[in-house]
């Protein structure tokens, strides 16, 4: 245990101890880390820009859409600053943000030679990559130069290739309640030794996720204690953010957080499914930020919202949307300048029906990087211009 | 004259080519010799139970139960077991995903499970026909509702890119025109019921919808087509698609990163002779019992599952009643519901299904098997081991 981690599980064990299982008391966390931490969402399948931030003044985008496109009258505003673009219903939870300058928005991301396989795109977000010569993701090179396994974590089943490094990969980390080990002793003690026990080949990368899992256990194990107050919506994704702001209110010491939404795939029936989706993100983000307020780390905390790519624009026969190009992120915190960081959609001017990309993705990382102190040249490996959101 | 199969041989024949194994078994193979074990492996598949529920068409959810646990009951008592770690390849392989596809009830799963059953081991050709007409397919991709004015490029994308030539070997322009070609690929009830009114044992069919139908020319990796079925031919054609699917059945029944000299060889028998005689090559070749490839592969959670309580005896669960129900939720947690992968990839599988909270699921499963050591027989599901403790030994995930 390092001197850092020691003052923390001092300050956790003093928290604790008074028995209420709330979120971590403000005297505690006064002395805890002041590290800043990203938040990274993962929206897999391709959420659609224009159904998102709507180019609700743009006559042409309700003839391009006739049965799905947003009615003027349900889109929410984003007054002067948002040009002519606003937001869909179902972001109403960060309006708030909007307005108090905190969330910024930057349409049209993406890179050169857009690709639009779910999977080659993902991968070349994942390791900020588009000539895909790179096999270890942005994250996992970054975490490659860090001390602490716990570096970064991912809320989920198995680690993206984003946290992937070629030394190592973030823990995964489905559900902090669900994480412990509930085996009769002889087993475990057996799991101990075996874990001691070096071998070769794809039996020693058994033995070394053994070891990881062990790690994590004792981790994992403090956390439970720490509740969330703020409530978030009902399912996997809404359960991951209340773990993030456990494992940060609970000293976890992770720099990044990365957990992904998927079903934003929508070839078909793409109006209701979309609403729900992006009403998790939003509900989600806007209970997250109350979590971090409640323990004064909402400036700390930067979330970072990203498709691996937007939709096309005349919508299918089928209620709905094929693969495109550039695509929306999203970037909030208590400490993010917010803003409209780009330009309304060229509706007029397409790729194969869809926008073309206006920002790389990797400018937005740039700026992601230095948030956590990060050097973005050695990770990006090339030097891309930080977007001015802080 | 037969060639002789080892003792240990058998055993990892018989877990990579079945999941599932006990030591008796494992002798019979000896005894019979290498090629006729790979025959008697590679019987064609026994039928698998009829399905019938009592559910309704909304109630989903206790369907997708019903059918996880057929077929579940059916891997661990069929006399062909190999055959059910084969379909198991092609439902990760031709996917669908039961939460993604609304309307297709456990019955039009289960009839595409039947599918890969039925023409799994045949010409990859007749299969990828069957499954671009398979009712399940045509809603999951979306092209039931692809109609000529604007056609749903779902299907034709993931055609391309997962399920024959891979990516690298056509353009945006060839989906597009194959989208076209498509369109009114589509389905039905049979006698035109409407989905409302149909019980839940009604299965989808296919219709071509000629009204729907774009009949103009197309132009699709440089050829001149009209129709879905020449795209089909096309692609059946390829080499490329033996070389890529070919590969992945390598990555399924050898090793991670198999070697690019197996790969073609392997991708020349798929293509001439289909998938049975492309496993009767590999479990007859000297490669494969090379132990660098033993115990190369990590078990997927069902094979995990089956393979662990077929070496306890259990030769039944019930989902609906305790402790089953604790362990569909633990083959959720371990990441890999039957009918239902994360996407359209399937499960990526090795190192990945071991991540810290999947990993911690396949260890809190063997509490189930505390105590019951009589009775547990492990020779063919892992290498090393011994009474039930051996289970938390890093070979206990292994393939």
């Amino acid at each position: 245990m390092n001197r850092r981690d020691f003052i923390q599980k001092s300050l956790l064990t003093l928290a604790l101890g008074q028995g209420a299982p709330s979120l971590l008391s403000r005297t505690a966390l006064a002395a805890q880390s002041r590290d800043k931490i990203l938040v990274v969402i993962n929206l897999f399948g391709g959420n659609d820009q224009l159904n998102t931030l709507i180019p609700y003044r743009n006559e042409l985008y309700y003839r391009l859409r006739p049965n799905i496109a947003i009615k003027r009258e349900e889109v929410l505003d984003l007054g002067a600053n948002g040009q002519k673009l606003g937001f869909h219903p179902e972001l109403r939870p960060l309006m708030s943000m909007w307005n108090n300058g905190e969330l910024a928005i930057i349409p049209q991301v993406g890179y050169p030679n857009p690709n639009r396989s779910h999977f080659i795109s993902t991968s070349i977000w994942h390791t900020a990559d588009p000539s895909r010569r790179q096999e270890t993701g942005w994250l996992g090179r970054w975490g490659d130069l860090q001390d602490d396994p716990f570096c970064d974590t991912f809320l989920g089943g198995a680690t993206p290739q984003a946290q992937m490094g070629e030394r190592r990969s973030a823990p995964a980390i489905s559900s902090i309640d669900a994480f412990s080990i509930r085996l009769p002793r002889q087993f475990e003690e057996a799991f101990n030794k075996e874990a001691r026990l070096a071998r070769s080949g794809t039996a020693e990368q058994v033995r070394q996720a053994m070891l990881s899992l062990k790690g994590a256990l004792d981790k994992i194990g403090r956390l439970r204690e720490v509740k969330n107050r703020a409530q978030y919506p009902d399912n996997a994704f809404g359960r991951s953010m209340g773990d993030i702001a456990r494992m940060i209110a609970g000293g976890l010491g992770s720099s990044v957080y990365y957990t992904t939404l998927g079903g934003w795939d929508t070839h078909a029936g793409q109006p209701p499914r979309q609403a729900e989706l992006l009403g998790y993100v939003a509900q989600a983000t806007a209970a997250f930020r109350a979590d971090m307020k409640a323990i004064g780390r909402d400036r700390d905390v930067m979330i970072m919202v990203f498709s691996e790519f937007g939709r096309q624009v005349a919508e299918n026969a089928s209620f709905g949307t094929d693969h495109g190009e550039g695509g929306l992120m999203l970037v909030l915190g208590g400490g993010v300048k917010g803003g409209l960081f780009g330009s309304e959609p060229d509706l007029e001017d397409l790729e194969l029906n869809a926008l073309k990309y206006q920002t790389d993705f990797r400018n937005v990382y740039a700026t992601a990087l230095n948030w956590i102190a990060a050097n973005p040249k050695e990770v990006l490996g090339a030097d891309f211009s930080p977007v001015a959101l802080w | 004259m037969a060639r002789a199969l080892t003792y240990p041989q058998a055993t990892h024949l018989l877990r990579r080519a079945a999941a599932r194994g006990r030591k008796q078994e494992a002798q019979q193979l000896v005894e019979m010799g290498l090629e006729a074990a790979v025959d008697h492996l590679l019987r064609d598949p026994a039928p698998a139970p009829i399905y019938t529920t009592a559910a309704t068409r909304n109630e989903r959810g206790q369907q997708h139960r019903e059918i996880s646990q057929l077929w579940l009951n059916h891997w661990l008592t069929t006399p062909t077991p190999a055959a059910e770690r084969m379909v198991l390849f092609w439902h990760g392989h031709l996917t669908s995903e039961f939460r993604e596809t609304m309307g297709a009830q456990g019955i039009d799963f289960w009839n595409q499970f039947a599918t890969f059953r039925q023409l799994g081991y045949g010409p990859y050709g007749e299969l990828l026909k069957a499954i671009a007409r398979n009712p399940v397919m045509l809603l999951y991709l979306n092209n039931a509702q692809s109609r000529k004015e604007h056609p749903n490029q779902n299907w034709a994308r993931e055609l391309l890119e997962l399920y024959t030539i891979g990516p690298g070997h056509y353009t945006e322009q060839d989906i597009l025109e194959a989208a076209r070609a498509f369109t009114g690929w589509t389905v039905r009830l049979p006698g035109n019921q409407r989905p409302r009114e149909a019980s839940a044992n009604v299965a989808y069919e296919f219709f071509f919808n000629r009204n729907w139908h774009d009949t103009g020319e197309k132009t699709f990796l440089g050829k001149r087509i009209r129709s879905g079925e020449e795209v089909l031919e096309i692609l059946i054609a390829h080499p490329k698609t033996y070389e890529f699917v070919g590969r992945k059945l390598l990555k399924f029944y050898l090793c991670p990163d198999p070697p690019e000299p197996l790969v073609q060889e392997g991708a020349r028998v798929f293509r001439s002779s289909g998938t049975k005689e492309f496993l009767r090559w590999l479990f007859t070749h000297e490669a494969f019992y090379n132990p660098e490839y033993r115990n190369a592969l990590i078990k997927s959670p069902l094979e995990y599952l089956v393979g662990l309580w077929y070496a306890a005896g259990v030769s039944r669960v019930d989902f609906e009643e305790r402790p089953g129900r604790g362990l569909y939720q633990a083959l959720a947690a371990m990441g890999q519901i039957p009918f239902d992968p994360p996407n359209v990839a399937g499960w990526d599988g090795g190192l990945a299904w071991l991540a810290e909270s999947p990993f911690l699921t396949r260890l809190n499963v063997l509490a189930g098997f505390a105590g019951r050591e009589r009775g547990l027989d492990l020779e063919v599901f892992m290498d090393n081991a011994g009474g039930a403790l051996a289970l938390v030994k890093p070979e206990a995930q292994l393939l």
